[in-house]
């Protein structure tokens, strides 16, 4: 009974795997999912054609804000793109202190708020 | 010495091929009518605009709730992101841009920063229900700061497991990203070590029930399970445990549930 159960909660587990990538045929799937989205939307893009662009905005009342470092190239296919566009971080520096399990070795700071 | 043979059999039979496809949804996920994903990518999208969302958190169901652990309904989360949006043939609009981080295909202990569509968000969804948090507009503004910086890749760790644990910097999945990212938002900082120090003191990760034995051999079903970076107890970060977190500080604006019928308070 024992090996049953805990094959049973591994099992949810690992169904519960997180995060997970539309597969390949869910790439050209959702490749059309994105282009009817577009197509269908009345707040969405205009038309089904691939995205080549999206500018991050902040729209404060009837004033739009284009956030500069954001001007990014995303390619012809959306899946695609994005990881042509953002890659593993290959370039990261590495943590001074790294933390381990459940403790750290920096001291925190206040909790957090906004002024 | 039979028992735990068993149990190794059953571990390595059962879940190996699952483990090799539970990113690829196809084979162990329905495939929702690419007109109902179509309209409920809108209704989503249309939502947070009308709420005047610029950036937004917002998860999705990609797994029957029934076979989820107690307290994890959501299996994926990301950043939305309103966005000028120019298409192949010219034209532009407005509409929202999705920051993923997602389990790579081929590798299921590693990730990658991907960015899609509402459309591709919701394509491999279970049901059409999401989870959405609008943070506060200030913090909207310092989200989108880092989410367009360099920062926002330099806390991607590509070393991946479903169970990552957020105080941890050993390994990280989408939600744990997301959490790193409104930390760094909120104390102004790209510091990997003062992030996990802060979660550590002021976030309370989600439960997930696990006894040795089940520690012990999780990994031999698939190395994505680890919880080697984890002490006697096992916790993640969940959507319920960011929206939580983000309540208690008075951090958001709206914690909310769209379904293709209804838009609920948690």
């Amino acid at each position: 009974m024992k090996p049953l159960k805990t094959t049973a909660v591994l099992t949810a587990l690992t169904l519960a795997t997180a995060c997970a990538t539309p597969s390949g045929q869910h790439a050209t799937q959702s490749a059309d999912h994105s282009a009817q989205a577009a197509s269908h939307g009345v707040s969405a893009v205009a038309s089904g054609a691939a995205t080549v662009s999206a500018v991050p905005v902040i729209a404060t009342g009837a004033v739009l804000s284009v956030t500069g470092a954001a001007i990014e190239t995303v390619g012809a296919a959306s899946v695609e793109a994005g990881v042509a566009v953002l890659s593993a971080n290959s370039n990261a520096p590495a943590p001074t202190c790294r933390a381990s399990r459940t403790t750290t070795c920096v001291v925190p700071n206040g909790p957090p708020r906004l002024n | 010495m039979t028992r735990i043979l068993t149990v190794i059999f059953l571990l390595v039979v059962t879940l190996l091929p699952v483990a090799s496809s539970a990113g690829s949804s196809a084979a162990s996920n329905p495939v929702l009518p690419a007109n109902e994903v179509a309209a409920f990518s809108n209704k989503v999208q249309r939502d947070l605009a009308a709420r005047g969302a610029n950036v937004a958190i917002v998860s999705r169901v990609g797994r029957d709730p029934a076979v989820l652990p107690d307290g994890i309904n959501y299996t994926h989360v990301a950043f939305w992101v309103y966005a000028r949006i120019t298409k192949a043939d010219g034209s532009t609009g407005m509409g929202y841009r999705v920051y993923n981080l997602y389990q790579r295909d081929g590798d299921r202990t590693q990730s990658d920063l991907v960015q899609d569509t509402p459309g591709d968000f919701f394509a491999g969804a279970h049901s059409l229900d999401a989870g959405i948090i609008i943070p506060d507009p200030r913090l909207q503004r310092k989200l989108l700061d880092v989410i367009t910086s360099p920062t926002y890749a330099a806390l991607h760790n590509a070393q991946y497991s479903v169970l990552a644990n957020p105080r941890s910097g050993q390994f990280q999945n989408c939600t744990e990203h997301t959490l790193d990212v409104i930390m760094a938002a909120l104390y102004d900082t790209d510091d990997p070590a003062q992030i996990k120090a802060n979660i550590t003191a002021y976030f309370t990760p989600q439960r997930v029930p696990l006894n040795g034995l089940q520690r012990l051999f999780a990994p031999a079903a698939s190395m994505a399970l680890t919880t080697a970076d984890h002490g006697a107890n096992v916790g993640t970060a969940t959507f319920g445990s960011i929206a939580r977190f983000m309540e208690s500080n008075n951090l958001h604006d709206e914690v909310y549930r769209i379904t293709p019928t209804q838009v609920v308070r948690f």
